[in-house]
């Protein structure tokens, strides 16, 4: 049976000290893209010192022993590369992309990153005032405010997932943190390098032997998932805003990670819920049907164990009552019913024909590709991906929706004008009062 | 070479395609860019370009509502539109075997859109909610404010997003009226790029657009109004924690000569860590905690931005002196070798990883075609840059950057964490971080 897509053709191979190298060769532009991704994230910050993970990548982007720290971002610069880092809650990229006719010269800094970094007072000090600042901005954002109750009120502050970077977190951090955080974490032991684009890969190998082959050869890395959330109670939860000109809310419970065997139909049934943007049942019901909202959509956010599903949205304060009333009902009917056959081959369509946009350019590739390891998964996974949709059963789909979705265990947050929002949601329950300046 | 492998034709009744292969992901973008936008909007209808754009994933003659937007979701495409001042674009990218399926879609919404008077009553709700979305920003919000005194009696004074007061009472009739004026084929490029034969695409993209019939007027905009170029200062207290200073400067219009060289002179200024504002403002002085800028350049005039998040310990007189500062020393001094040559990679560079998706390249397709002028200056910019030479570089910052014609928008917290402002203090007191 013929495959649906073709994965790029690519060698792999570990290294001594563990480090997974992954070579994709690609000519079709002079780019070039490498990624190095760590099995730790934001969840790894220590309690109280949130922000570390993020400053640690930040602080090893600022130079290395040796080179001026001004100059480090400069010679990146002045080739017309990005070094970038993406820091999410269990995973860490570090990467850069460029010319491929600059890799030869850059990649040994971008490797002395690892091995040297310089870890400078005064670069740390920089960084923790634009953090700070950045905190500051958006800390008066109402999707934030919303989205910072919502992890409080499902996790607390025992799970990571319910902690968050403060002005005083971030800028409790010092630079032994940063040390003591790099030096445990950052670790070539179940790291993956992904290179992509136009290089010699023989070279590229060698480069990477040569620099990296043997660094912390012998040491382990010591990262744990977040454990599972168990589902809790209803919670309701009102985040006074003055000067708001919408409700915004969010609304949702606990949800399986990414280890969850039905994974996949759990997320086709979510594209017929709220992630199917206009062919979603609650796009149709308050956007398209009555206006209420410019958009709405719903998610199951996964890390490795745990997971949260959540569906987000605002609307004019006189309307939340109604809005959440048709958000609560819809998904009831979603919990209780199911999907029909129509609604699941749609979603299916989706996922199958999405495939191709995942794999168009040497950057989505790379990044499918880290996906897949951190999964355990082969290229196969890809080439059969159809073949694995296709063999979700409606049955299933249903059964899934009935185990996950539980309306009656739902956490609600809404931030707005409490006098002209809260006496309209008496019917829902009584909810917890905060100013969105309140500590969480 | 890139431009060669482009393939154009214009139809009879005006309608223009450029149709670009790109081999590699089986997928196709399909773009329909219509030349017209908010400026063609007048008192009373501000918004209405906006609110036509939702309406055409309202229904047509052949097609429910909502169904363009449904059959392209379903099978793992996705499709989006945006207005703005000069154009209204709709943008559709999906697997290679539905682009006919898209062409036909897009055809049907041409000329024989529905315009339903209860589904517009509903959409009309979608944009008032997208409107208090956006000012429910406190910066965005003053951002408008500081526009339309930038661009006081010209065009683009107001934003596509329009004004509530205007949104509240336009009518499905004023809907159809704009539409029926300004969606015609002598104001429309389809622009495709993706894996199939560039001549097969235009055939097919002919077979369903040679017919449509010429309506309403051809956008021949010749804005002669200027904007009101005199200074001038904003002030507004937010609920936003970080005190934010935007300095403005009138630009040129998009398809001027001068733009290839004012947009390098903004980079140098701003682009980066390497930039004269980073090195500057934030590290050297710690005026800043960041600084950077844009140019926002439009078909008929264009708004040259530079920003500053500072903390509330530094007052704004100092910021905006220290910005000034690296404005005037560009304008005096000029930029090096080396910045040139960084700017030359960077753009190469940008230009180099556009070329991966077909999407990117769409879009800059459209714009370069529909905002500057012509779809060749997508690739021509990339020989501009690099025949370009510093005083010609120096002779635009000057021309541009006059203090004379320089607006300020500052925008002040209206709490200020008190340990923050003491914390500054004795950094600075200390030069902690220096």
């Amino acid at each position: 049976m013929s495959s649906l897509y073709r994965f790029p053709p690519f060698t792999e191979q570990v290294l001594a000290n563990g480090i997974n190298l992954i070579c994709i060769p690609d000519g079709e532009q002079d780019g070039f893209v490498i990624m190095h991704q760590f099995p730790f994230g934001r969840f790894s910050d220590p309690e109280g010192k949130e922000g570390c993970a993020d400053l640690t990548f930040g602080l090893m982007q600022k130079g290395i022993d040796g080179v001026d720290p001004e100059k480090f971002p400069e010679i990146f610069e002045h080739a017309g590369a990005t070094l970038f880092s993406d820091v999410s809650e269990e995973y860490s990229v570090l990467g850069v992309r460029m010319l491929s006719g600059f890799w030869e010269k850059l990649l040994p800094l971008f490797f002395g990153m690892l091995t040297r970094p310089s870890f400078m007072q005064s670069e740390l000090s920089r960084l923790q005032r634009e953090m700070v600042t950045a905190i500051q901005a958006e800390q008066v954002e109402p999707s934030v405010i919303a989205h910072h109750h919502f992890n409080a009120e499902i996790a607390g502050k025992q799970h990571p997932a319910g902690r968050f970077h403060s002005v005083k977190s971030a800028g409790s951090i010092r630079l032994n943190d940063i040390k003591t955080f790099f030096s445990t974490y950052v670790q070539p032991a179940r790291s993956i390098i992904v290179a992509a684009g136009k290089f010699d890969e023989s070279e590229l190998k060698k480069m990477i032997e040569s620099h990296i082959g043997q660094w912390n050869t012998g040491l382990s890395v010591n990262s744990e998932y977040a454990p599972a959330l168990e589902l809790k109670p209803s919670g309701l939860r009102f985040v006074e805003k003055t000067d708001s000109t919408q409700a915004t809310l969010i609304i949702g419970h606990e949800a399986p990670g990414e280890k969850y065997p039905e994974r996949n139909a759990l997320i086709l049934a979510n594209y017929t819920l709220g992630g199917g943007n206009f062919s979603s049942r609650l796009m149709s019901r308050i956007r398209s049907e009555s206006g209420k909202t410019y958009g709405i959509h719903s998610q199951i956010v996964m890390q490795k164990q745990m997971g949260m599903f959540t569906i987000a949205t605002s609307t004019q304060n006189n309307q939340a009552r109604t809005v959440i009333k048709g958000i609560l009902d819809t998904l009831k009917e979603f919990a209780g019913d199911g999907i029909t056959q129509e609604e699941l081959d749609n979603a299916r369509k989706y996922y199958i024909g999405n495939m191709a946009f995942q794999l168009e350019g040497i950057s989505n590739v790379a990044e499918k590709v880290l996906w897949l390891r951190s999964n355990g998964l082969s290229e196969s996974y890809i080439e059969n991906y159809d073949t694995l949709l296709n063999a979700i059963t409606l049955d299933k789909v249903n059964e899934v929706i009935r185990n996950i979705f539980k309306p009656d265990n739902l956490k609600v947050v809404v931030v707005g004008k409490r006098n002209e929002i809260l006496p309209q949601l008496s019917t829902l329950g009584t909810f917890k009062v905060f100013h969105f300046r309140d500590p969480l | 070479m890139l431009l060669n492998n482009i393939v154009t034709r214009t139809l009879d009744n005006g309608l223009k395609i450029i149709a670009l292969r790109k081999k590699g992901a089986p997928i196709v973008s399909v773009q329909v860019w219509y030349n017209v936008g908010s400026v063609q909007e007048h008192d009373g209808i501000r918004g209405i370009a906006h609110l036509l754009e939702h309406m055409m994933f309202r229904g047509s003659a052949n097609v429910k509502s909502e169904e363009h937007a449904r059959r392209i979701n379903d099978i793992g495409g996705h499709c989006n539109a945006f207005t703005t001042e000069d154009v209204t674009a709709y943008t559709n990218s999906v697997p290679v075997d539905s682009f006919e399926m898209v062409l036909d879609l897009e055809a049907d919404r041409m000329d024989k859109l529905t315009i339903d008077p209860e589904l517009f009553a509903v959409e009309r709700n979608v944009v008032i909610e997208e409107y208090h979305t956006y000012m429910n920003n406190p910066v965005a919000k003053a951002f408008l404010e500081f526009r339309q005194e930038f661009f006081k009696g010209h065009p683009y004074a107001l934003s596509p997003i329009g004004l509530i007061e205007d949104l509240q009472k336009v009518t499905s009739e004023d809907c159809r009226k704009f539409y029926e004026t300004w969606y015609s084929p002598v104001n429309t490029v389809i622009v495709i790029v993706g894996d199939l034969d560039e001549s097969y695409a235009v055939e097919e993209i002919a077979k369903r657009f040679s017919a449509k019939a010429v309506r309403g007027e051809k956008n021949n905009l010749s804005i002669t109004v200027t904007p009101d170029v005199s200074a001038h200062r904003m002030h507004r207290k937010v609920e936003f924690d970080v005190p934010v200073l935007i300095a403005g400067f009138p630009a040129p219009a998009s398809s001027s000569k001068d733009v290839s060289a004012l947009e390098i002179v903004q980079m140098v200024l701003s682009g980066g860590e390497s930039s004269r504002l980073h090195r500057s403002v934030v590290r050297k002085e710690s005026a800043a905690v960041m600084a950077g800028g844009m140019n926002h350049l439009m078909k008929k005039a264009g708004l040259s931005m530079f920003f500053a998040i500072f903390t509330p310990d530094v007052s704004v007189a100092r910021v905006e002196k220290s910005l000034l500062n690296q404005i005037r020393k560009i304008k005096n001094e000029g930029i090096s070798a080396q910045e040139l040559d960084m700017v030359k990679n960077t753009t190469l560079t940008s230009r180099t990883f556009e070329l991966y998706s077909a999407e990117h390249i769409c879009n800059r397709i459209g714009f370069a075609e529909c905002i500057e002028g012509d779809y060749k200056l997508w690739v021509e910019r990339l020989n501009i840059l690099r025949d370009l030479d510093t005083s010609t570089l120096t002779t635009v910052a000057k021309k541009y950057w006059d203090e004379a014609n320089m607006s300020l928008l500052h925008l002040q917290p209206k709490r200020i964490n008190p340990m923050l402002y003491i914390g500054g203090i004795l950094r600075r007191i200390f030069r902690i971080g220096k």
